[in-house]
C-alpha cells in the first residue's frame, strides 16, 4: 500500500540499465524507481534517448544483449506472492510465465510486433495456448471473443488473415487483444498511438480506457506526446537521460511543473489556447548521450537556471517537495522558481 | 475563386492527379487512385498556408504536385512573380521549369534520409547554386552565409550530416532550400519526425526566416496543433479532395466541415483539466481507389442524410475566404475549439 491507499503491484527500486559498450558505459536508465498502483495509469514521459522505453523493456527483461539490468522490480503476482524480476534469467522459465500473462506489452509499430507469415488467429492464440489452455478449441474461441471485444469488425475472418490485410488502426486493435487474452495485471503501452492518425488515435485511447476498466489493469503508458499523457495518465514520470526529473500526479505536472525541463517542456509545444505564430520557448541544443557522464544534473547544459559550481558538479537530490510529487533538482533552484 | 491577384504567389486551379492502378499480364489499367482530385488553393505572397489530413489523403502528393516533382494529371499551377507576370507551371518545358523553380523549393520530413550521408554540408547546401553555374569562391560564401541565417556554424561545413543531430539536419535542409532565393517553399512534415524541445526551434526558425525573407509556405503536417500554430489559413484534405479551407482562426473556432469538426475534437489536448466531447468517427479512411459515392465522408459523418450519398457536395465560398465542401454547411452548428 501507498500513502494514498493504493495497492501497489509493481514497485520499481533504484533501477539501472546500462550498456557495457567498447566506447565505455552507456546509462541508458540510471536510477530509476516508481510505483504502479492496481488499475491506475503511470505515464512516462520524455523526448527519444531519455530511458523511457528501455525501463519498461527491463520490467520484462528484454533488453538487448551487451545491456544489464540491476536494482529491483517487486511485482505482485496473480497468486499473491512477491516476485524479483531483476534477479530472473531473461531466458528463463519463470520469466516467460510472467511474459503475456501477467505483465504484457504493446508496441509502437504493429507491422513490426507481428510475425507476417502465421495469421493474425494463430499470433493471438499462441500466448492463450502458452498460459491458459492446451485446448484449441477453446482458444480460439477466447481468441475470437478479444477481437470483438477490441471492437474488430468481422472477427471471424480477421482471424484466418495475416497483419498485412489489416490497416494501421485495426493491426493495433488486433496487437491489443494479442496482448490482453491472457487477462494481464499490467500492461506495458509503448507509443501505441503514435504511429496512428489523430481520429484512429481517438479511437484507440478510448478503447484503451475502456477495457481498461472493464478488466481491471494498470497501465504503464509510456509516449512522447504531452497531450495524449494528459488524457490517459494518473501519475506522470517525466524523463530525462535515464533519470526521473519530475514525478506527480497528472495535474500537478501539468498545473504546477517544478522541475526546469517539465517547465520548458510544456512550454515549447503548440497547444490549442496558446497563441498562434508567436515564437515558441525552445529549450536550446539537444539531449546529450549518455555515454561516460560525469557527476551533476544530465539537464545542466540546456538549463536556464543552472548554477555553475552546484549543477555541474554534484547529484541533485530528488526532493519531495509536496507530498506526493517529487523533483530531481536542488533546493536552490526549486526556491529561485517560487 | 475570386480573389485579389496582386499579392498572390501562387494558385492553383482544378489540380488532379490520378495515379493507374495496373493489373494482369498486360498491365491494363483498371481503374485510378484518385491523390488529388479537383483541388482549388492559393497562396498569398509572405503567407502560410496549411494544409492537414490524415495519411493517405494527398496532401504530399499536392505538394509534390505544385512543384512537379511528380507530373500532375490535369490543372493548372499559377506562380506569380514580384513584378507581377505570372506562368502556368504545368505548361513549361524543362529547361524553363528549371528556371522557375529556383523560386519554388521543398523541405522533407525525415532530416536523415533527405540528405546525402557522402556529401559534406557544404556541397549539400552549395548543390543547388553548383547547377546554377555559380562560380566557387561564390558558393562557399553564400553557404557561409545560409549556414549563419539558419543557425548553423559555419565551420562545421565540411562534416558529413551524421555529425549533425536531427535538429541541426533539418536547419541544413532548410538552408538547402533557401540557397536560390526561393519566394516559396513547401514543407512536408518539416517538424514530425523532431523530438518536442527541438520541433519548437525548427517552427521558430521557420516564423523568423519567413519574417525576414518574406516568404510563403506551403506547410503540410498531420499536427494539427502546429498546423493552427504556423498557418495563416488552413486547408483540410480527405481522400483527395479539399474538405474545407478557412483562415485559421475561423477554421478552428467555427469549422463548417463535420469533418473538421471531427479532427479538432480529437486533438489531444496538454491539460488533464480540460475535458472536451469527443467525436469519434467509426470506420477509417475511405480507399482512394475505391471512393464512396456523393461525399466521400458520408459513410463517417453523423450528420448524414440521404443527399450525402447520392450528391457529391460543391466546393463553395460561405463566408469571406471561408470555403468549405459540404451539402450542410449553412444549416449545421459545429464545435470548434478555439473560444
Amino acid at each position: 500500500m501507498d500513502n494514498n491507499g493504493h495497492d501497489i503491484l509493481l514497485d520499481v527500486k533504484k533501477l539501472r540499465v546500462y550498456f557495457y559498450l567498447d566506447e565505455g558505459i552507456l546509462k541508458a536508465v540510471d536510477g530509476v524507481a516508481y510505483q504502479v498502483a492496481r488499475k491506475r495509469t503511470l505515464g512516462l514521459v520524455g523526448e527519444s534517448g531519455c530511458g523511457k522505453s528501455v525501463s519498461a523493456q527491463a520490467i520484462l527483461r528484454l533488453v538487448p544483449k551487451p545491456g544489464r539490468v540491476e536494482g529491483e522490480i517487486l511485482l505482485q503476482r496473480k497468486d499473491g506472492g512477491v516476485i524479483d524480476l531483476a534477479k530472473l534469467d531473461p531466458f528463463g522459465n519463470e520469466i516467460r510465465a510472467i511474459r503475456g500473462a501477467e505483465v504484457a506489452m504493446i508496441f509502437q509499430e504493429p507491422m513490426k510486433a507481428f510475425s507476417p507469415v502465421h495469421t493474425i488467429g494463430d499470433q493471438i492464440m499462441e500466448g492463450i495456448l502458452l498460459h491458459a489452455t492446451q485446448d484449441r478449441k477453446e482458444a480460439y474461441e477466447i481468441a475470437l471473443d478479444m477481437l470483438s471485444r477490441v471492437q474488430m469488425s468481422n472477427p471471424r475472418q480477421r482471424m484466418q488473415e495475416y497483419p498485412h490485410q489489416l490497416s494501421g488502426g485495426m493491426r493495433q486493435r488486433a496487437m491489443i487483444a494479442m496482448a490482453l487474452a491472457c487477462r494481464p495485471s499490467i500492461l506495458i503501452a509503448d507509443e501505441p498511438s503514435t504511429a496512428l492518425d489523430v481520429t484512429v488515435q481517438a479511437q484507440v485511447l478510448r478503447l484503451m480506457k475502456d477495457l481498461q476498466a472493464e478488466f481491471g489493469m494498470s497501465v504503464i503508458f509510456i509516449t512522447h506526446d504531452m497531450g495524449v499523457i494528459a488524457e490517459m495518465a494518473d501519475e506522470v514520470a517525466v524523463m530525462y537521460l535515464g533519470r526521473i526529473v519530475e514525478y506527480g500526479a497528472v495535474d500537478t505536472i501539468f498545473h504546477e511543473p517544478t522541475h526546469p525541463y517539465t517547465l520548458e517542456l510544456l512550454r515549447s509545444i503548440p497547444a490549442l489556447g496558446r497563441e498562434a505564430r508567436t515564437r515558441l520557448t525552445t529549450i536550446e541544443g539537444t539531449v546529450p548521450v549518455p555515454l561516460n557522464l560525469g557527476k551533476g544534473c544530465g539537464f545542466y547544459s540546456r538549463c536556464k537556471r543552472g548554477l555553475d559550481g552546484l549543477c555541474n558538479v554534484e547529484d541533485p537530490p530528488y526532493l519531495e517537495v509536496e507530498p506526493g510529487h517529487l523533483v530531481r533538482c536542488f533546493p536552490q533552484g526549486i526556491e529561485v522558481r517560487r | 475563386m475570386s480573389v485579389n491577384n496582386n499579392n498572390l504567389v501562387l494558385e492553383v486551379k482544378s489540380l488532379k492527379k490520378y495515379f493507374p492502378i495496373k493489373t494482369g499480364f498486360l498491365k491494363k489499367t483498371s481503374g485510378y487512385v484518385k491523390a488529388v482530385d479537383d483541388v482549388d488553393l492559393y497562396v498569398r505572397r509572405g503567407e502560410t498556408l496549411g494544409l492537414v489530413g490524415e495519411s493517405g489523403c494527398g496532401k504530399t502528393t499536392l505538394g509534390r504536385c505544385i512543384l512537379r516533382a511528380i507530373e500532375p494529371t490535369q490543372g493548372e499551377i499559377q506562380y506569380h512573380f514580384e513584378k507581377g507576370e505570372r506562368v502556368d507551371i504545368t505548361a513549361l518545358d524543362p529547361r524553363e521549369l528549371r528556371s522557375v523553380r529556383k523560386n519554388m523549393q521543398m523541405i522533407f520530413q525525415d532530416p536523415y534520409s533527405s540528405l546525402d550521408p557522402r556529401m559534406t554540408v557544404v556541397d549539400i547546401i552549395g548543390e543547388p547554386l553548383v547547377i546554377d553555374k555559380v562560380p566557387h569562391r561564390q558558393v562557399i560564401d553564400r553557404v557561409r552565409e545560409l549556414m549563419d541565417l539558419v543557425g548553423l556554424d559555419a565551420r562545421y561545413m565540411k562534416r558529413y550530416p551524421h555529425a549533425f543531430s536531427g535538429g541541426q539536419r533539418q536547419r541544413i535542409a532548410v538552408a538547402r532550400a533557401l540557397a536560390t532565393n526561393p519566394q516559396f517553399i513547401v514543407c512536408d512534415e518539416p517538424v514530425s519526425a523532431l523530438d518536442v524541445s527541438v520541433r519548437s526551434q525548427i517552427l521558430n526558425l521557420l516564423l523568423d526566416l519567413q519574417e525576414r525573407l518574406n516568404l510563403s509556405y506551403l506547410f503540410i503536417s498531420h499536427d494539427l496543433s502546429v498546423i493552427r500554430h504556423i498557418s495563416h489559413r488552413v486547408g483540410v484534405m480527405y481522400v483527395g479532395k479539399m474538405a474545407e479551407l478557412a483562415p485559421t482562426s475561423s477554421l478552428f473556432g467555427d469549422p463548417k466541415h463535420p469533418y473538421t469538426e471531427a479532427l479538432l475534437s480529437a486533438i489531444p489536448h496538454p491539460d488533464p483539466r480540460v475535458k472536451r466531447e469527443r467525436i469519434i468517427l467509426s470506420g477509417e479512411v475511405a480507399n482512394p481507389a475505391n471512393p464512396p459515392s456523393g461525399c466521400y465522408f458520408h459513410p463517417r459523418c453523423r450528420y448524414a442524410q440521404d443527399i450525402c450519398a447520392a450528391k457529391p457536395p460543391v466546393w463553395q465560398e460561405v463566408d469571406r475566404g471561408h470555403y468549405v465542401a459540404c451539402h450542410f454547411a449553412a444549416q449545421l452548428a459545429l464545435q470548434g475549439v478555439d473560444r
